[in-house]
């Protein structure tokens, strides 16, 4: 299972991932901006705007029923975020023509595309009343964050870390921007980046690929692209020795501990490999470090986990903890890094994690979901490592380049999110 | 072991069925080109089976609530005091369980070593080993589950609907009980659960993947023990009145937006092929009444009444069924009057065949596209198996499904007397 790689035009990059297991074609377009906070708003407003209606399908009825009649075809547009970009992502999803009497590769692909390329606007500005609806939405969006206070504890630890820094702006934008857009603004920022800025589309499934890419070709023709590269970001962070300590309270009966790490370690860094199956030793599975002291041993917690951030140099360990365990479960936490980077682990816990990683990313071929994402944070860095090859890379590392590549790691800032009576 | 084979040409899959010769029913769907292998071991024991008739026993037996839930959490417990993961682990598979309202389910998925681990997943929850020390463990650890839980205004809003709907039965508490309830649990409770419940005919085995059948039923003859005691489980439920228990119920929670549930109890209950025609009929409604392509969906998302996680949630269940209809919005009393007035029209003028129609051919999709994923396919094979449903037999009753069914369902089901609804308010920050 291979990854074609088809330039449609200048800027604009087709990726096929051909698998006929699957019952059905996964297509998306991402069209890419340099992530910035002065458009981050903007670009989240219009992933909701572009869903509204399109040219063919005026509004949001004439859609789903379009989408019905495509055998349920399911399409959705989202804001996303991978390294220095953030992304417009139009998607659709349908059944492959073998289990059809008829196809809908077209119908489906022109679908995903008119959303992005023919919205339903008026002369020069977007619908009023679809604008205020989307613009509360977004609002909803952003002010619903606090809704899943397990997420929101590691959204927040990551924010204070990062504060000032390029990479740290978030991908939903902001209350205090999205005051200052109307529908007439959001149609001229539109307009200034459809035809400039990068795209990649990205195919899962199987389906006729040069008729696909002829199709597409033409659909894109009709436009006069002129599109700017996007430049890379620096991502080195401000480096400080002092730990950061940040709280929030609310009404919750559970406390939610995170603490974020600097690791020193992106995807282009030769130890990254090594970082994840550290991690993984540490606090990623049922196997690690953190699920079986915290939560086995000390019965501290539910989850105790820890993941990293492969752009970001970032690691992050959350819990969900009684208020007053704080202490106990920070220490711990600390602990046993500390353990792992003195060389305190079993030779088998080693390779329980490396099969634990090693069995992730082979379980990335069965997910059209995984597959897109992989590749797809590929075009943002010079890693460009297929899945089999990142597996023999890992199968080579020994104990001491974990121990090399979890030394590097420093805590940063510790997050608690605590109720009103703690 | 004998098997049966069958074949399903419009889905393009094919399913090995075997039975044990305890009853323990074993079903394999072969998967070509799949990297992941998936497998579960499922029992008939979820929350709601907190009264029953332990197996040799005669008298009714009652249980604190969680203790379905508990038990899961234990089976993890080895008698040579390893933890059933670390094996996994060793494998490379990635091992789970989870507790609903009418099964338990445990499941690994792997890429490598998969004879092996589907041997130590049939062999580990064959080991019971419950001591008072690592019970009383337990209490902290799910304690901190509960707790989180607490917090999540999504399941707050939910369970209190399901408090709303039901006066007696289990479902309307919360799967894993309370912090109070289970500190009454005890390894006595948990043993006598595990040998009337855990017995092989009250069980099931699915593997999905690429994998032999034949090498799937060796191991199953190979690891499944035939000297326990097997029999049928006598559940024993209070009989649930037709009417709803009460029509609101309210609370608050840390959430940026009110949420709400509204749901219409089904007092028809099912089982096997008649449940899975029921549980279609009900889909299509949902999809006609509230689906994206629908105009009250429509109307009410273009006015900002509500917002894109508005949806439906149902339920059709042999212990209980009810359709649940759930979202956020500032004004959660106009969406339900919006709701009924639309019921009522429905009541009123019936469904346009070409929607219906239409919606049918949608859902048709989404069934297909279960079949992408191991594990959605094992997870759905198991809880229709357990329900007395063969998976292959979906497109016929799918078939069967016609407008005058669906017109009876809805008028079965959709009513003003079945109507309960649960709202989560913000609470004050």
């Amino acid at each position: 299972m291979d990854i074609i790689k088809k330039e449609l035009i200048n800027g604009i990059n087709l990726y096929y991932i051909h698998d006929a297991k699957y019952k059905t074609v996964s297509m998306s377009v991402f069209l890419h901006r340099r992530l910035a906070k002065d458009e981050a708003t903007s670009n989240a407003l219009l992933s909701k705007l572009l869903k509204r209606g399109t040219v063919k399908c005026k509004n949001l009825n004439e859609l789903n029923i379009y989408a019905d009649k495509l055998y349920g075809a399911l399409y959705d547009v989202n804001i996303t975020k991978k390294a220095y970009v953030q992304s417009i992502v139009c998607s659709v999803n349908f059944l492959s023509d073998e289990y059809l009497e008829e196809s809908i590769v077209n119908p489906c692909t022109e679908l995903m595309l008119d959303m992005l390329f023919k919205p339903n606007t008026g002369e020069n500005s977007f619908d009023k009343e679809v604008f205020d609806v989307e613009k509360q939405n977004l609002k909803d969006d952003i002010e619903g964050l606090i809704n899943d206070k397990r997420s929101y504890a590691n959204f927040r630890c990551i924010e204070e870390m990062c504060k000032g820094e390029e990479n740290s702006v978030f991908e939903f934008g902001y209350l205090e921007d999205l005051d200052k857009i109307d529908e007439k603004t959001i149609y001229d920022h539109y307009k200034s980046i459809i035809t400039k800025s990068p795209m990649d589309i990205f195919v899962v499934g199987s389906v006729d690929i040069d008729s696909l890419c002829g199709y597409i070709k033409e659909y894109l023709s009709e436009f006069d692209f002129n599109i700017d590269a996007i430049t890379p970001a620096d991502i080195t962070a401000s480096e400080s020795n002092d730990v950061k300590y940040v709280e929030d309270v609310f009404d919750v009966a559970q406390g939610k501990l995170a603490m974020g790490f600097r690791t020193g370690i992106t995807i282009d860094d030769e130890d990254y490999y090594a970082l994840l199956l550290g991690n993984s030793i540490y606090g990623s599975g049922a196997h690690s470090r953190l699920f079986n002291t915290v939560r086995e041993e000390m019965s501290l917690c539910y989850y105790a986990s820890s993941k990293t951030d492969k752009f970001r140099a970032i690691m992050l360990v959350s819990s969900g903890i009684e208020f007053e365990n704080y202490d106990k479960a920070k220490s711990e936490i600390e602990k046993q890094l500390q353990n792992i980077v003195s060389g305190d682990f079993t030779d088998e816990e080693l390779e329980v994690a490396r099969n634990y990683i090693t069995n992730s990313y082979r379980s990335y071929k069965d997910s059209p979901y995984a597959m897109k994402d992989y590749y797809r944070g590929q075009c943002f860095c010079k890693n460009q490592d297929t899945i089999d090859e990142a597996i023999v890379k890992i199968e080579a590392l020994t104990r001491q380049d974990v121990i090399n590549a979890l030394s590097k790691v420093k805590l940063d800032t510790v997050y608690f999110l605590k109720g009103k009576e703690a | 072991m004998n098997y049966t084979k069958i074949e399903n040409k419009r889905l393009n899959e094919t399913m090995y069925i075997g039975e044990h010769e305890t009853g323990l029913g074993v079903f394999v769907i072969p998967k070509k080109g799949c990297v992941k292998k998936y497998a579960t071991f499922a029992t008939k024991f979820g929350s709601v089976n907190n009264r029953f008739i332990p197996l040799g026993e005669t008298e009714p037996y009652t249980i604190p609530d969680g203790v379905a839930h508990f038990l899961e959490h234990k089976m993890f417990e080895q008698p040579d005091g390893t933890n059933a993961f670390d094996k996994f682990a060793l494998y490379g598979a990635n091992a789970n369980a989870f507790t609903s309202f009418n099964h338990t389910n445990y499941l690994f998925s792997c890429t490598d070593n998969f004879t092996e681990s589907f041997e130590h997943l049939l062999s580990y929850v064959q080991e019971p080993y419950f001591t008072k020390e690592n019970v009383d463990k337990e209490q902290g650890i799910i304690g901190q589950e509960i707790r989180m839980y607490d917090d999540d205004g999504q399941w707050a809003v939910m369970f209190n609907l399901l408090k709303a709907l039901y006066h007696v039965n289990p479902v309307r508490i919360d799967i894993a009980g309370t912090v109070e309830s289970i500190a009454k649990i005890d390894k006595d409770v948990l043993y006598k659960c595990y040998n009337t419940y855990y017995n092989p005919s009250n069980m099931v085995v699915c593997v999905v993947g690429d994998v032999e059948p034949e090498q799937v039923f060796a191991s199953v003859e190979k690891v499944i023990k035939t000297d326990r005691p097997s029999g049928k489980v006598c559940s024993i439920f209070d009989e649930e009145p037709k009417s709803v228990c009460q029509k609101y119920i309210e609370a608050k929670a840390s959430v940026s937006l009110p949420l709400f549930n509204i749901g219409f109890k089904d007092n028809y209950l099912k089982e096997g092929d008649e449940l899975l025609k029921r549980e279609i009929a009900v889909e299509i409604i949902s999809r006609i009444l509230f689906g994206r392509s629908s105009t009250l969906y429509t109307s009410m998302y273009e006015e900002g009444l509500i917002n894109e996680n508005f949806g439906t949630d149902n339920s059709t269940e042999a212990e209980f069924a009810c359709a649940v209809i759930c979202g956020e919005s500032e004004k959660p009393a106009e969406v339900k009057e919006r709701i009924m007035k639309e019921i009522n029209s429905k009541h009123e003028e019936g469904f346009d065949s070409d929607e219906f129609e239409r919606i049918k051919r949608a859902f048709y999709g989404s069934y297909l596209r279960g079949f992408n994923n191991v594990e959605t396919i094992g997870n759905m094979v198991t809880r229709y198996i357990l329900a007395g449903i063969n998976i292959f037999s979906f497109a016929d009753a799918f078939e069967c499904v016609d407008l005058d069914f669906v017109t009876k369902v809805f008028k079965e089901i959709y009513t003003e007397e079945n109507m309960a609804m649960s709202v989560v308010y913000p609470s004050e920050q």
